[in-house]
C-alpha cells in the first residue's frame, strides 16, 4: 500500500496562489518585464499544484465509490460475516451423532 | 447520474472546474488591463472560484471519512477471509470424518451380515477343530526354506509337536498307556526355537512303531528332528495320520 496516501497529503490550497497572481498583475504597471515573468512562473506553479492534486486524489483510498455505496457495501460485508460466523457456530455446536432410541 | 458518481470523480470534476475558473479569471484580469474591466463578471468568477474551492474542501472531508470507513471495510474483509479459512478447514474435516465413518459403517454392516450368517448356521467346535486339522494337514502352502528330502520338519505342526503343545498337554491324559512327562511352557517354546539349530545333534526323541514315545531331555533342549531314516518315516506316518490324532482328540 505504498501508493496509498491520506487526505491530509493532498494540497488543495490554490486560492493563495491565485491571490498572488492577481497581486502580481496589479504590480505590472510599475515593473512590467519582471511582473510578466513572475506571473508566468506563478501560473505554472498553480498548474503543477492542480496536476499534483489530481494525481494524489487518484491514490486516495475508499473514494472509488461514493459514501452511500460504501456504507451499503460495508453493511453487505457485515451481513456476510455474520452469516459465516453463525455457520461456524452451527457446525461447532451441532450434534455429533443421531443416537437412535430403542 | 450524480448520485452514482464516485467521490474520486466528483473531486476530479471539481478540480477541472477550479482550473477552468482560475484560468478564465486570470485571462479576464490580463485582458481587463488593456480593455474596460467587467467588474461584475470578475466578481462572479471569483465567487464561483471560492465556492468551488469550498466544495473541494468539503468533498475532501467526505473522502477522509470514506478512508476511515474503508479501513473498517478492509478489517471486515480480513475477518471474512479468516472465517472462510475456518469454514474450509471444517469442511475438510467433515469430509475426512465422512470417509472414515462410511468405511466403518461398511465394515460394521459386513460384520453384522457375518454374525447373522453365523447365527443362522451354527458350527460346532468339534467340527471346527476337525476342519482346522484337515487344512493344517493338507492345505499348507509352503515348506521351510532349508527343507530337503528326508527332513522330518513339516510346514504344519506334526502330531508329536501337537502332543507337546499346550493344547495337547492340557488334559495331561495318558496316551496308549503311557503318561507324558511334564514339561514347562518355557521349555516348549525354547525347544521350538532351537529346532533348526539342533538338527545335527544326537537324537533324543524317538517315536517307535509300537506307539511308545520316549522323551529324553538332554542339555535342557528337546530335539524333535530326526535324520534317521526309519524314525523319520515313523514321524511322517504318525503326523499325517489323521486317525491317530482324531483318536487322541476323542479321549
Amino acid at each position: 500500500m505504498e501508493n496509498t496516501i491520506t487526505v491530509n497529503d493532498v494540497d488543495t490550497d490554490f486560492l493563495p496562489l491565485i491571490h498572488d497572481i492577481i497581486k502580481s498583475g496589479e504590480r505590472e504597471n510599475h515593473e512590467p518585464q519582471k511582473s510578466a515573468q513572475e506571473i508566468s512562473q506563478k501560473i505554472q506553479d498553480l498548474q503543477k499544484k492542480i496536476d499534483q492534486a489530481r494525481s494524489d486524489i487518484r491514490k486516495l483510498p475508499g473514494v472509488q465509490y461514493n459514501s452511500e455505496q460504501q456504507l451499503k457495501a460495508m453493511d453487505d460485508l457485515r451481513q456476510s460475516l455474520q452469516m459465516k460466523r453463525q455457520l461456524l457456530l452451527k457446525y461447532r455446536h451441532m450434534y455429533s451423532f443421531d443416537v437412535p432410541k430403542y | 447520474m450524480s448520485a452514482n458518481t464516485s467521490t474520486r470523480d466528483k473531486l476530479l470534476g471539481l478540480l477541472d472546474d477550479f482550473e477552468l475558473l482560475s484560468r478564465e479569471l486570470i485571462e479576464n484580469l490580463s485582458a481587463g488591463r488593456q480593455q474596460k474591466i467587467n467588474v461584475q463578471h470578475q466578481l462572479l468568477l471569483t465567487e464561483q472560484l471560492v465556492a468551488t474551492d469550498n466544495e473541494i474542501k468539503a468533498t475532501l472531508k467526505v473522502a477522509e471519512h470514506q478512508a476511515e470507513v474503508e479501513k473498517k471495510v478492509n478489517a471486515i474483509k480480513e475477518e471474512i477471509e479468516t472465517q472462510d479459512q475456518h469454514i474450509t478447514q471444517m469442511q475438510k474435516h467433515f469430509k475426512e470424518a465422512e470417509n472414515i465413518l462410511a468405511t466403518a459403517l461398511f465394515q460394521a454392516k459386513q460384520k453384522l451380515q457375518s454374525i447373522n450368517k453365523a447365527s443362522k448356521h451354527p458350527v460346532s467346535s468339534e467340527d471346527l477343530i476337525k476342519y482346522a486339522h484337515r487344512i493344517s494337514a493338507s492345505n499348507a502352502v509352503c515348506a521351510p526354506l532349508t527343507w530337503q528330502p528326508g527332513d522330518a520338519r513339516r510346514p504344519y505342526p506334526t502330531d508329536i509337536e501337537m502332543r507337546m503343545g499346550y493344547l495337547g498337554r492340557l488334559s495331561d491324559l495318558p496316551l496308549n498307556g503311557h503318561i507324558m512327562q511334564p514339561q514347562g511352557l518355557a521349555d516348549i517354546v525354547r525347544s521350538n526355537n532351537q529346532i533348526d539349530r539342533q538338527a545335527s545333534q544326537q537324537n533324543q526323541f524317538a517315536w517307535h512303531s509300537t506307539g511308545d514315545m520316549h522323551l529324553g531331555v538332554g542339555s535342557g533342549v528337546i530335539d524333535t528332528r530326526n535324520h534317521s531314516k526309519d524314525v523319520a518315516e515313523d514321524v511322517e506316518v504318525m503326523s499325517t495320520d489323521s486317525s491317530s490324532f482324531s483318536s487322541s482328540d476323542s479321549q
